[in-house]
């Protein structure tokens, strides 16, 4: 290869200290305190600043403790729930998009990813403020799964922006002669979207239904306002227990979040590829 | 048989596509439309296909009036100019997708796509998906996708110009072939006039939203009505002349015209000469029975089976003329600047209106 060719690839971090110092530093500011929590997690003992062992009797503390397996059960079938929800709205407004021409298609395009700027303490005050107004005269039944309604719908209204982001991107790439094929040989409206606009839609579904459902999982703070004594998420308990005392089981149940997480960001980000291409 | 009757069409955007174009297609025959770029021929393709509605006028196919009805209920295909195979559909699915819609038993299905696989000569390819097919395997596709409908026409837009041209000449055999088997009418879109001219039982001729000439090819070549026919129809010399007071032709720099026309020709017209109707003769005066022209060679191409040869005449006026490679042996000093005569008869010329 030419000397001259070289100049236009990128730099070969390796052979510089300095930006090689910079990697480092960065990787261990980032991840230090992630890894820290997972090493913690095996730690025997209760104190939790003092290594005395390995063990695994956190995580099977962690596992038998009824509240935190509530908890846990609850965030799973609220992001579930979102993120069905999402998709399905998410394909109804980018095929809306896409499709139509219509009176204030822009406004409305832009409007679909608001809630991503919005910062998430707002979205939480105003949610809490809306469901009071609105279902505070009625009860929707503190039983599971109706409990859960709330959140659900809050939950929603942060995944939906995602997800109908990444189908737009992707539905966009679409060619209207394949829509076209489809009506010409027979299929109506509905036929069509299902047998030939769905299946191109795939690569796109599965990434943003991972993205929904990390969102999901991870949220914090707009959970923290719409949920109730009954309907505790695992993030909101493991806040609520470490008020009480900072034990390793938290590091337990933090870790099994920590690679739920990781797992489905990075299947999300192997099919996200896909989205934009072919 | 497909009849458009006085159809209009305006876009939103206010353009008018179509300005009312009258067209009657036969069963059985192979029918091509051909027009430059953005003349309105995919417009009238997609609208027969039931794409985009007619404003005005109607669309008949088999007698009924359709110009109201749904792409998906009319019995006529179309292959794309992209094709639109369906990438998540083996060759067998895409193929059957339009018989599975109208929800034909399994059996019937197998036969026909059988059927149309062998008269598309994709046998064995049936498993296979689109990604592993070369453009006009995925032609092919698309055609045969279309023919399982038994459809009462196939509409084509453009199919071979993504094709590379050697492939091309032979799709455009195989669908010729396709069309006698199958005894479908076709009617094929296309901007290339050799196409055209090789392919079709009768042809249209397209501008700006009309139709200028509909006939056979031969017809349409030998007799165009307009100087734009004669020109996009293969290349001519388009030559102002005069009908004089005894109704003879006069054009200026010619020698040798004692041509004399009726008296319904306007006086200002022009008269068209096939380039391939010039002959040429250097360093000699051709028989006075010839009709004749004197100028230099402005431009000389050799193209192998002929030669385009451009000569500039006294009147300014470019002549342009091509010989077979016989008569260019026959021609010994045939040089750039050289001085020479143009001849042809009288019965090479076809009179135009303005
Ligand atoms: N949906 C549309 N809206 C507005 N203008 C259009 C539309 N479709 C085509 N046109 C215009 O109409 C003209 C004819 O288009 P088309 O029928 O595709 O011509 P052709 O196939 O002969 O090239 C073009 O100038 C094109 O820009
Ligand atoms: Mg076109």
């Amino acid at each position: 290869m030419s000397k001259k060719k070289r100049q236009n690839e990128p730099l070969n971090y390796s052979k510089h200290i300095l930006p090689r110092l910079m990697f480092w530093f960065a990787v261990i500011m980032l991840f230090f305190p992630i890894i820290s929590i997972v090493i913690y997690s095996f730690n025997d003992s209760k104190r939790i600043t003092i290594w005395r062992g390995f063990t695994f009797n956190n995580y099977t503390k962690a596992f038998f403790d009824l509240g935190l397996r509530e908890a846990f059960i609850n965030s799973l079938t609220i992001a579930a729930a979102s993120t069905v929800i999402s998709l399905v709205l998410g394909i109804m407004s980018a095929y809306l998009l896409w499709r139509f021409r219509f009176w204030g298609r822009t406004f409305y395009g832009s409007m679909l990813s608001l809630p991503i700027v919005v910062p998430e303490i707002c979205m939480g005050v105003s949610l809490l403020l809306f469901f009071n107004k609105v279902f505070g005269g009625i009860s929707l039944g503190s039983s599971w799964p109706a409990n859960l309604i709330l959140i659900i719908i809050a939950h929603v209204t942060f995944c939906f922006p995602f997800v109908s982001m990444v189908i737009s991107a992707r539905i966009n790439l679409y060619s209207f002669d394949q829509l076209e094929a489809a009506f010409d040989l027979g299929a109506n409206e509905v036929r069509a979207f299902f047998d030939v606009v769905l299946p191109f839609l795939k690569p796109a579904l599965i990434a943003s239904a991972m993205l929904a459902f990390t969102l999901s999982l991870d949220d914090f703070v707009i959970t923290f306002f719409t949920s109730g004594p009954d309907s505790v998420t695992f993030p909101v308990k493991v806040y609520s227990m470490l008020r009480f005392s900072v034990t390793p089981v938290v590091n337990a149940a933090s870790t099994i979040l920590i690679v739920i997480t990781v797992l489905l960001t990075l299947g999300g980000m192997a099919v996200q590829k896909k989205v934009l291409i072919d | 048989m497909i009849e458009i009757k006085n159809v209009s069409k305006t876009f939103p955007n206010g353009f008018q596509v179509l300005k009312n174009v009258s067209l009657r297609i036969e069963k059985g025959e192979f029918f091509a439309l051909l027009g430059p770029s953005g003349c309105g021929k995919t417009s009238l393709l997609r609208m027969i296909a039931g794409f985009i509605y007619p404003d005005e006028g109607q669309v008949l196919i088999d007698g009924k009036d359709v110009s109201e009805v749904a792409p998906y209920q009319r019995a006529v295909n179309m292959v794309f100019q992209s094709y639109a195979v369906f990438p998540h559909m083996s060759v067998y699915d895409n193929i059957a997708y339009g018989l599975v819609v109208d929800k034909i038993s399994k059996k019937e299905i197998a036969n026909r796509v059988t059927e149309v696989v062998q008269l598309v000569q994709l046998e064995g390819l049936e498993k296979s998906m689109p990604s592993q097919l070369s453009g006009g395997q995925k032609q092919r596709v698309a055609v045969a996708r279309a023919l399982a409908k038994k459809p009462k026409a196939l509409l084509l837009d453009e199919p071979l110009s993504a094709l590379d041209a050697k492939l091309r000449e032979g799709m455009r055999n195989e669908l010729v072939k396709i069309q006698k088997k199958s005894a479908v009418t076709f009617v094929f879109v296309t901007h290339d006039q050799s196409e055209a001219l090789s392919i079709s039982d009768r042809l249209a001729v397209m501008r700006d939203g009309d139709i200028l000439q509909v006939g056979r090819p031969y017809g349409v070549y030998e007799k165009p009505e307009t100087s734009f026919v004669a020109d996009f129809i293969g290349s001519t010399n388009l030559l102002p002349a005069r009908l004089d007071d005894n109704n003879l032709v006069q054009i200026d720099g010619v020698k040798g015209m004692a041509w004399k026309l009726d008296h319904k020709w306007p006086r200002d017209m022009y008269i068209t000469l096939r380039p391939e109707k010039v002959r040429l003769m250097v360093d000699a005066v051709p028989d006075k029975s010839h009709i004749m022209a004197q100028g230099v060679i402005s431009v000389l191409v050799y193209l192998g089976e002929k030669t385009m040869v451009e000569v500039k005449l006294a009147s300014g006026k470019i002549m342009k003329c091509s010989l077979s490679e016989y008569e260019r042996k026959t021609i010994s000093s045939l040089k750039m600047g050289k001085r020479v005569w143009c001849f042809w008869d009288e019965k090479d010329m076809m009179p135009l209106a303005k």
